[in-house]
């Protein structure tokens, strides 16, 4: 029992860090949650999402076709918890929680039990990788806002664990569960299609002396494991590769990208560059966004959603750790074993983030968040050895100071600078319509919201289906929604245009202070405000009499 | 951000100006030239390089200190790495300082991070914590951001900042060309492996030093630096057997439209 108390101590903390508070904190369910939530909750008591379409193999939801696993997954919360926030984000943290149990295992496997290099044994380094991916920014900031993407860490750490436990004892119950590991991550999230693929491909050229051996020994059995995962491919080819279901990568392809679309897609077709043009710009367009990812602005900048872009805010590490991830990637390279898993699992995480839009996204190479983690254990492990009481004490108080600073960023900065962005207010302004809406003929909410100007337009009717509880059956066979259109009841999702209305009527108009001239309006009329915790007036709800 | 420190008059006379221009560059050469002897293909890839063609020849208004950082500070980088004689140690640090010490750079934090760090202090309630929190300890946010902006893979290798500099925000680092060339990347990395002199302490040592004055001279030396970097690579093209030259050539040959092209949308602006 002494030897696990410090892993206890790690996974008490993990625990406590990702449950706490779960539902109430972050402040609001963001698109994302709510999406996968009320597709879910409809599933469980009608067995249709909110398009009708009967227990679907990918969720249409805001015609992004979210992959399936997420949404299933959130029915056993809902009938433990209830349909409540704590409930959307219970199965995101919990997976969260045993990601850091299995880096543990994982790193047992990894790593012998004392070796030249890991004088003082394994255990240390397994411990310290529990602990950094217990307080990982990176992990626990998308822990608690229920992204899938921590699922599918979750499964491509079991499927890698599995694949090792194959390597050392070649038997098929080790494939069958990496086997099972692998599709639940492709049934997560879709970086899953790019990285797994990739990775096993290397991984398997890497150790094919054991797959071999394996085949030599049963072929019969090999032939019918090779049938399985073929027959897997092509169903999930189909599924989920072809058709509307492969609309979210078509969305987000890289060629997309706003800074290609807007300088380099112009100058493609320049007499400068003949016919290989186009190409090569696009080598160089994906070269520009991998570079991107060695930043070490990406590393220990604004990369987090804590604070806007263009302030001081937190990346995906701490500071400290840059200097342990150098220490451990020097390290890395001479073990050509570990070297060997390690960094195609960390390089082949970013191909995904790099084939779609945006720099520097966080959530779409999250894959590699537990390659990562080994290697700034790994170079931490050599700093203990290295350092004497004194400079241990000085690297244990950056690290502490390190996370106080993203606590405060965490707890105090996070809901003043990015509450616009994370659906705030949007809450408050459906318990208010759900309490006075009956008085209303019609209700008009205008999507746009924002401080400084309407930047942000969002999806509000997930938030009034969910905080006016409307039940699914009435939202999906609801004649007054229309196709494409989120109508329902008497809720009207549109821009407002206030001196285009009639005013004579007895409508509520919803909206940011960007939709009404508010010079012009009686504030008697204004019924209802929400303001953001920054202070500044989010919502108003304002009547025509 | 970047001091104009010596802005060279040229308005009034092109030819002086092109002059002027080109001074510098062919200092570089020159210079590169008597250290490393190079072979053909070397003299090709310097002579190309991204970074250089273009900016120092035809953007006249750089400023004189950044200019002739790149061409007579990078050669003797160079050589305080590999031949490490305390003369020449002497004479780069030399080089580093004495700029320094006309230029009398201020310690004024750029407006953005002051600004950043009152709203950080504004969302506190109480002021101690505030305080505590949100201090001049998080200058290393603003150095790392320098370092990011300027000696990162992805502007080193990916995405110049010569626009940047001219200040047109709409082209900043967007064209996907670097200050060397994008197989630099591999090469350097081969060279890194291959524990190829210089030794890589001393190399970590002189990168450490020019990386802190980096902040009080905002941008002048990390060009340096990478041309510097470059003239090793250049000895490393020397080596390289027949066939992977003409490979090499052909590289060089295709990159150019590029190289040229990744000015426009600049120049574009700038009329």
């Amino acid at each position: 029992m002494k030897k696990h108390l410090p892993l206890i101590f790690i996974l008490l903390l993990a625990a406590v860090l990702r449950f706490y508070q779960l539902g109430r904190l972050p402040q609001s369910l963001n698109i994302d949650e709510l999406g996968f939530a009320y597709n879910a909750y409809s599933v469980m008591t009608t067995g249709h999402d909110e398009w009708g379409n009967p227990f679907p193999a990918s969720f249409r939801s805001l015609g992004d076709f979210k992959l399936p696993f997420h949404g299933y997954i959130m029915i056993p919360s809902f009938a433990l918890f209830g349909f409540t926030p704590f409930a959307i984000r219970f199965p995101v943290a919990l997976f969260s929680f045993l990601t850091v149990i299995l880096i543990y295992h994982l790193t047992n496997l990894l790593f012998p039990l004392k070796s030249k290099t890991l004088p003082a044994g394994r255990q240390v380094l397994n411990l310290t990788s529990a602990l950094l991916l217990a307080l990982s920014p990176w992990h626990l900031f998308y822990s608690r806002f229920g992204y899938e993407a921590i699922i599918q860490v979750f499964f491509v750490t079991l499927h890698i664990y599995f694949l090792l436990r194959f390597i050392k004892v070649p038997s098929f119950r080790y494939l069958l569960g990496a086997f099972f590991a692998a599709l639940a991550a492709l049934l997560t999230y879709h970086s899953a299609k790019v990285f797994l693929p990739i990775f096993d491909l290397v991984f398997i050229l890497t150790n094919h002396q054991s797959f071999l051996s394996l085949f030599k020994k049963n072929p019969r059995r090999s032939f019918a494991f090779f049938g399985l995962c073929l027959a897997t491919a092509v169903i999930y080819l189909l599924l989920y590769m072809t058709g509307p279901a492969a609309e979210r990568a078509r969305m987000v392809f890289f060629t997309l990208d706003f800074d290609y679309q807007r300088i380099l897609a112009p100058h493609t077709g320049s007499s400068l560059l003949p016919d290989f043009g186009p190409v090569l710009m696009l080598v160089l367009f994906w070269w520009k966004r991998l570079l991107e990812y060695f930043s070490p602005a990406y590393f220990i900048g604004t990369t987090l959603p804590l604070t806007s872009p263009t302030q001081i805010g937190q990346g995906i590490i701490y500071p400290i750790e840059l200097l342990l991830l150098i220490i451990g990637l020097v390290y890395l390279v001479k073990d050509r074993r570990l070297s060997q898993i390690i960094l195609p699992w960390w390089l082949i995480s970013l191909l995904p983030a790099t084939l779609a839009n945006n720099s520097q996204h966080t959530l779409r190479n999250m894959v590699g968040l537990p390659a990562l983690i080994i290697i700034i254990s790994l170079g931490a492990y050599h700093c203990l050895r290295w350092f004497k009481y004194k400079s241990l004490l000085i690297l244990i108080s950056l690290y502490l100071l390190s996370l106080v600073r993203f606590a405060d960023l965490y707890l105090v900065h996070q809901p003043q600078f990015m509450s616009q962005y994370q659906g705030f207010g949007w809450q408050q302004m459906a318990e208010f319509v759900a309490d006075a809406g009956d008085k209303y003929d019609l209700i008009y909410i205008d999507p746009r919201v924002g401080i400084s100007g309407p930047e942000t337009t969002t999806v509000p009717y997930l938030y009034f289906l969910y905080y006016t509880k409307v039940a699914p059956k009435d939202y999906i066979f609801d004649t007054r929604r229309k196709i494409h259109d989120s109508n329902f009841g008497r809720l009207r999702f549109e821009q407002i245009n206030w001196f285009g209305s009639n005013h004579s009527l007895n409508n509520l108009y919803i909206g940011s202070p960007f939709s009404f001239p508010l010079k012009q309006i009686d504030p008697e009329k204004i019924r209802y405000t929400v303001t953001y915790p920054g202070g500044q007036t989010a919502l108003y709800a304002i009547s025509d009499k | 951000m970047a001091p104009n420190t010596f802005p060279l008059p040229l308005e009034p006379d092109f030819a002086t100006a092109i002059i002027a221009s080109l001074a510098p560059y062919i200092i570089f050469i020159s210079l590169s030239y008597l250290l490393l002897k190079p072979k053909f293909i070397s003299w090709v890839y310097l002579v190309t390089l991204p970074g250089l063609l273009i900016p120092t020849v035809f953007y006249t208004d750089m400023a004189l200190t950044h200019r002739l950082s790149i061409s007579v500070l990078a050669p003797f980088l160079y050589l305080a790495v590999t031949k490490r004689t305390r003369a020449t140690l002497f004479l780069t640090l030399a080089l580093i300082f004495v700029p320094l010490l006309l230029i009398k750079p201020g310690f004024d934090l750029p407006l953005w991070f002051t600004n950043s760090l009152n709203d950080l202090r504004g969302q506190h309630t109480g002021t101690l914590l505030a305080r505590l929190l949100h201090n001049k300890s998080d200058l290393w946010f603003y150095l790392m951001n320098n370092l990011s902006t300027h000696l990162s893979p992805v502007s080193v290798f990916a995405a110049h900042r010569f626009a940047y500099r001219l200040q047109i925000p709409l082209d900043m680092g967007v064209f996907p060309v670097g200050l060397l060339y994008p197989w630099d990347f591999l090469i350097l990395l081969s060279m890194l492996r291959h524990k190829l002199r210089p030794h890589p302490a001393v190399l970590i040592l002189v990168c450490l030093v020019a990386l802190n004055l980096h902040p009080l001279l905002t941008q002048i030396y990390s060009q340096s630096l990478i041309f510097a970097l470059a003239l090793g690579i250049s000895r490393f093209y020397a080596r390289i057997p027949p066939p992977f030259i003409y490979l090499i050539a052909i590289l060089l040959f295709l990159f150019t439209p590029f190289i040229l092209l990744s000015y426009l949308p600049a120049s574009n602006l700038l009329l």
